[in-house]
């Protein structure tokens, strides 16, 4: 595939450009906070780090699922390849555009450009009608970000009087927050990422959604008007947000939506810790601010990565089997023990638990919320409580869904023909996840190192109030889970190595699983990923709508028994389905209005024009000409 | 008794408590025999069956996929770790850092993850039904043992658990005494959740249907099995150490006198596990999560009752 | 200085709290038992001994107390229940564990509410009470409110009643003997009048179902509503 390594050879060269200029910006970490313009002065391109700190992901995943998709796209013809190759590359480009962009327009061309680029991307399997159903929203969610965006520019230079200084925050909440997946916006999320390719889903989930936060970092937080609604949105948004994804990720069957909630839960934790950070900030508690910026930042790293091996893992066992239904997967890690391994250790480590690397940023996250708890007061020692339960809560919910996907997936007896018959997949899909294992166990060991240089980033984040406790102290803090990781991995290793050999000499024997002495254990006596979430799921069947079906056996030879658990997203059904169908219901009221005519129609349009020209020329003051489009919008929204 | 620095004893008390460790099941055992009026298995029975099965060779399910193989070595060495940063007696971890505590609640949180995926590994619907009430208990049983650091973090101003578990931080009389009461007693349900006794899990029950721990690790056999019980041991040590620690009195004279206190307060609560079990009878699946969440609620009003009054 | 008032309304909270998680019958009402004593001898354990011993009034009211709300009105709930034939709150408005964790803000709300109201100035053990007494009321109301047995919504009342006593026992208000009395046949008399009216409904409608006592008002729709015939409430 030749457009195929063209494209992997451009990601690589990004990647590498991205390496060598935060490299360069890292150099001046004892300096204060560096501002590069770039190429064309005065329209707004520039990067600092906090830019740059977001086009990693972007640069890593980019380059790791194009190798990917080189597998992937095997087998798809030439025509859609290319087209896959064009948007491909083209989402990219905006991608890598977005933190680079300062000027309102230009961030918003390629915002917008993002959004249609990997719109494109999604509807890639346009022949299935969920896949074009998926597209539909993910286009709408795109656009109404980016009208909340336009109003949020609007409102941003325009002169606010201070009691409306919150207009801004909000609206750059809600239109971040849609491409971010936060609790309420998020519903794009779980059906466009299973409707995408592999890789595009792992960019998605990996990079793109965190430009959303990006976004609120950049044009919200960094203005810094108004830290303490910012701050205390952010951590409930984020709390809500990750209990919300992880509740709703535990009874998905298909493998990439339940990956899709993670990610809306992996995302609300970095939200919540980046309004513990805002929050320290603003009651002055400089341990916490600071560890909560960091967590934040680092948690993003670690997710980026192992929630792209993750999709590509995916990706890689819908190739080999054609299906992404866990039901009917299982038995894949002797089948392809390659992705197997790496997704069984990605998905470990993305579930929390010590020897990975993700547990580095949530145990920063529960240092700056015990942070709270220990020196906050009243609401701030509330909130930061809530917090660590949420978190634990969280991890042990996260603990459950990913015992669920490997096992479904990769343990157990093959529950179908296809996944019997599944072989690893071709080295292009496998060498790519197991690259990501390797950043992901580079994080392990190098966050302790790599951390202090974001240093200007965090004190510019944190503020004067971070005097007291500096970013090596977080190093020093994260030097000991990570090395004991270590030594905890290396030591599993050896103890197993030494098992194997004394198993050798002592002759294991292999045997059949025990069922209560039933000769024939089979596949279908397996317990499936529906059955083992079952307990969890009936203890949240309110959030989750539980419909249960149930086939009982009946006379003395019982046919067909069933039983089945079906569950709702909450906010599609009892919020935008009922919102959209009323405003449907409305829209088609206006039919009426519709009579045909030409010129009744010129007519209207012609009378709309004279009212708001009267309207201009009497109640409106004009005392600014017209120029670019932004403009003139500020002064119709007026 | 201030907490003291000596790497020496300290050392010298964690090996002793690899050591001890299995005996708290056979105390455990024998006080269950007294109750019913039996003799019982002997006091080191534990010991002599682990030694048994080390020295066989294993067997394994024809459908696992190596993470049965691997459970019992990553939840034995994980829960090794774990052990690693508990004040011995009174003598501060070598070991310590700030977030341990997060630290050793995690590496638990790996021991058990490590166990459902074994279950789910053998493919047998028993393993997973065990499995399964595993996953939705311990992430109750997660949220009640922070709600507990919280309380403990906030009366130490540390989230280092050498800090935490100072002798001098909870029992003074600064502190409200049925905080702590509450907070003890949420801690000995965790206790019984976490290492599967009896009001939630019935050790000695003969039907796989009702079992949750041992259902899931019914397809293990010699050396693994061996590692298996004694990982459940050292796990039961652990977490009753904690709570030895948390209660330990204010005034024990010198290391010795605190270091045989700490001792005879573990035993205690072996022998307190013990009469629980001879007179409870396990709860129904459905009622377990209301006595977790209550044990929640009870953490929680403890720190309201540390914090206002 | 001891810590035994703090202990005794730590235990009272926390029957309230597993009331509000229990669905047997039998068992919340051994709870309200448990409370009824608790409130009998809190004066009693609030008093200061070193001072003087506790007067005649005192004991008397103690007595009386757990007499009424720790025996009396228990037996007569599970007298009423007996009759009606309900042992279980099988299917409540509000979950179990819902039920628990809305108590826990109830209670969390209420201290907060409390510290507000003092003001920083840190509150002696005894103080305890007045958080203790309001979040035991409130979690009583809830109780009427998540629960549809009429039995159960005696219950609630009696706990809404015994966090009412809380306030006076624990600000140890003991000139109002005469009051306190008062309240207390009030009360033993309402009980015994919903225990009754408990036993007519549910002879009358097979069910104890407060929720359906609406098939009772004005509009001619209760041939739609009512239960099946041979319905009943287990």
């Amino acid at each position: 595939m030749k457009i195929g390594s063209c494209s992997a050879i451009v990601s690589m060269s990004a990647l590498l450009l991205t390496l060598l200029v935060l490299l360069q910006a890292m150099g001046f970490t004892g300096g204060p906070w560096d501002e590069t313009q770039l190429l064309f002065y005065g329209i707004g391109v520039a990067y600092d780090l906090l830019s740059l700190l977001f086009l990693l992901p972007v640069a890593l995943l980019g380059l790791v699922a194009a190798i990917h998709s080189i597998g992937y796209l095997h087998g798809h013809g030439a025509a859609r390849s290319g087209l896959y190759w064009f948007f491909y590359n083209l989402t990219l480009a905006a991608m890598l555009m977005v933190p680079l962009m300062r000027s309102a327009p230009l961030f918003l061309l390629s915002w917008e450009v993002m959004g249609i680029a990997s719109f494109a991307l999604v509807i890639f399997d346009w022949d299935a009608a969920a896949s074009r159903r998926a597209g539909w929203i993910y286009l709408l969610a795109c656009h109404a970000g980016a009208a909340f965006l336009i109003m949020m520019f609007v409102a941003n230079s325009s002169p606010l009087s201070p009691g409306m200084l919150w207009l801004p925050a909000v609206l750059g909440m809600v239109g971040f927050g849609l491409k971010a997946g936060f609790p309420l916006l998020h519903v794009w999320l779980p059906s466009a990422h299973p409707a995408a390719p592999a890789p595009v889903s792992a960019v998605m989930s990996g990079a793109m959604i965190k430009l959303g936060l990006y976004g609120i970092l950049r044009f919200v937080l960094l203005p810094g008007d108004t830290l303490l609604l910012c701050g205390w949105l952010l951590a409930i948004t984020g709390l809500l947000g990750a209990l919300l994804g992880i509740v709703l990720a535990l009874p998905q069957r298909n493998i990439k939506t339940l990956l899709a909630y993670s990610s809306i839960e992996n995302i609300g934790i970095m939200t919540m810790a980046y309004g513990l950070g805002v929050l320290g900030v603003a009651y002055n508690v400089p341990g916490m601010a600071m560890l909560g910026f960091t967590g934040a930042l680092l948690h993003m790293f670690n997710h980026a990565a192992l929630k792209g091996a993750l999709f590509l893992g995916a990706g890689a066992v819908y190739r080999a089997t054609g299906t992404l239904n866990m039901e009917k997967l299982g038995g894949l890690m002797k089948r392809m023990p390659w992705t197997g391994g790496a997704f069984a250790a990605n998905a470990l480590s993305l579930s929390g638990l010590p020897p990975g690397n993700a547990f580095l940023g949530e145990f920063l996250i529960y240092a700056a919320a015990f942070n709270g708890v220990i020196n906050g007061h009243g609401p701030l020692r509330a909130l930061s409580l809530l917090c660590i339960i949420a978190l634990a809560t969280v991890g042990g919910l996260a603990v459950a869904a990913y015992a669920k996907v490997i096992s479904a997936v990769f343990l157990g007896e093959p529950r179908s023909d296809s996944a019997a018959k599944a072989r690893e997949v071709s080295w292009t899909m496998c060498g790519s996840t197991l690259a990501l294992l390797l950043v992901n166990l580079s994080l392990l060991c190098l966050a302790p190192y790599i951390l202090p240089m974001f240093t200007p980033l965090l004190t510019r984040l944190a503020g004067e109030s971070a005097t007291g406790f500096q970013v090596p102290d977080i190093a020093l803090l994260l030097s000991m889970p990570s090395i004991l990781s270590l030594l905890l991995i290396g030591v599993t290793a050896a103890a197993s190595r030494w098992r194997q050999r004394l198993g050798a000499r002592r002759q294991d024997a292999e045997g059949v699983t025990w069922d209560c002495g039933y000769a024939a254990p089979s596949a279908r006596m397996e317990y499936t990923g529906t059955a083992f979430a079952q307990p969890l799921l009936d203890a949240f069947a309110s959030v989750l709508k539980l419909r249960r079906q149930l086939q009982r056996p009946v006379a003395l030879f019982p046919g067909e028994i069933r039983a089945d658990l079906h569950s709702q997203d909450l906010a599609l059904s009892s919020v935008w389905q009922p919102l959209f169908g009323r405003f449907g219901r409305l829209a088609i009221k206006t039919h009426s209005m519709q009579s045909g005519f030409l010129h009744a129609y010129i007519l209207t349009m012609v009378l709309a024009l004279v009212v708001m020209l009267v309207w201009g020329m009497f109640c409106h003051r004009v005392d600014r000409p017209a120029t670019p489009p932004t403009a003139v919008t500020e002064e119709i929204s007026k | 008794m201030m907490y003291s620095v000596n790497h020496g004893l300290w050392w010298t008390i964690f090996l002793a408590s690899l050591l001890l460790a299995p005996l708290l099941f056979g105390i455990i055992n024998k006080v269950k025999a007294f109750f019913g009026g039996r003799c019982g298995p002997r006091l080191l029975q534990l010991y002599y069956d682990m030694f048994k099965l080390s020295r066989k060779a294993g067997i394994f399910s024809r459908t696992s996929s190596g993470v049965l193989q691997l459970a019992p070595i990553v939840s034995l060495l994980a829960t090794v770790m774990a052990m690693l940063f508990i004040p011995g007696g009174l003598f501060r971890s070598p070991l310590a850092f700030g977030g341990d505590v997060i630290f050793f609640c995690y590496l638990l949180g790996l021991s058990r993850m490590l166990t459902i995926l074994a279950a789910m590994d053998t493919g047998s619907s028993f393993a997973g039904m065990g499995a399964s009430r595993e996953a939705h208990f311990s992430v109750l049983a997660e949220a009640v043992l922070f709600a507990i650091v919280v309380f403990l973090a906030i009366v130490a101003r540390s989230i280092c658990l050498s800090d935490l578990l100072s002798p001098l931080s909870l029992v003074t009389p600064g502190i409200s005494v049925p905080a702590v009461l509450l907070v003890a007693g949420a801690f000995f349900i965790i206790i019984l959740v976490e290492n599967c006794r009896l009001p939630f899990d019935d050790p000695e029950t003969h039907l796989e249907l009702t079992m949750i721990h041992e259902a899931m690790i019914l397809d293990y056999a010699g050396p693994e099995l061996a590692m298996i019980h004694y990982t459940a041991s050292l796990k039961l040590w652990s977490l009753c150490a904690v709570l030895a620690l948390l209660l330990l009195p204010q005034r024990v004279g010198g290391a010795l006198t605190g270091v045989l206190a700490y001792l005879a307060l573990i035993v205690a609560f072996a022998v307190g596990i013990g009469v629980v079990e001879s007179i409870m009878a396990r709860y129904r699946f459905l009622k377990v999560p209301h006595l977790l969440v209550g044990s929640l609620a009870a953490v929680l009003t403890a720190v309201l009752l540390l914090l206002f009054f | 200085m001891s810590s035994w008032p703090a202990i005794i309304l730590v235990v009272f909270l926390l029957s309230s709290i597993v009331l509000v998680s229990s669905s047997r019958l039998v068992h919340c009402i051994q709870l309200v038992a448990l409370q009824g004593v608790l409130l009998g001898i809190m004066p009693l354990i609030f008093w200061d001994w070193q001072s003087s011993p506790p007067h005649g009034e005192l004991v008397f009211l103690a007595i009386v107390n757990i007499a009424i709300k720790g025996i009396a009105l228990p037996m007569l709930l599970i007298l009423a229940m007996r009759r009606a034939q309900v042992r279980r709150e099988l299917e409540p408005l509000v979950g179990y564990a819902l039920s628990q964790l809305i108590a826990m803000l109830i209670i969390a709300g209420c201290f907060a509410g409390y510290r507000h109201l003092i003001g920083g100035t840190t509150a002696n053990s005894a103080m305890l009470a007045i958080p203790v007494a309001a979040s035991t009321m409130l979690i009583g109301l809830f109780v009427i409110i998540a629960r549809r047995k009429a039995i159960t919504q005696v219950i609630g009342f009696l706990v809404f009643e015994n966090g009412i006593a809380v306030f006076a026992s624990g600000l140890m208000v003991h000139h109002g003997a005469i009051v306190e009395l008062g309240i207390l046949l009030d009360v033993f008399a309402l009980v015994f009048i919903m225990g009754i009216a408990v036993f007519k409904i549910s002879r009358e409608f097979q069910h104890i179902d407060a929720d359906r006592l609406n098939t009772l008002r004005d509009r001619r729709d209760h041939e739609n509503t009512a239960p099946p015939a041979g319905f009943t409430a287990e």
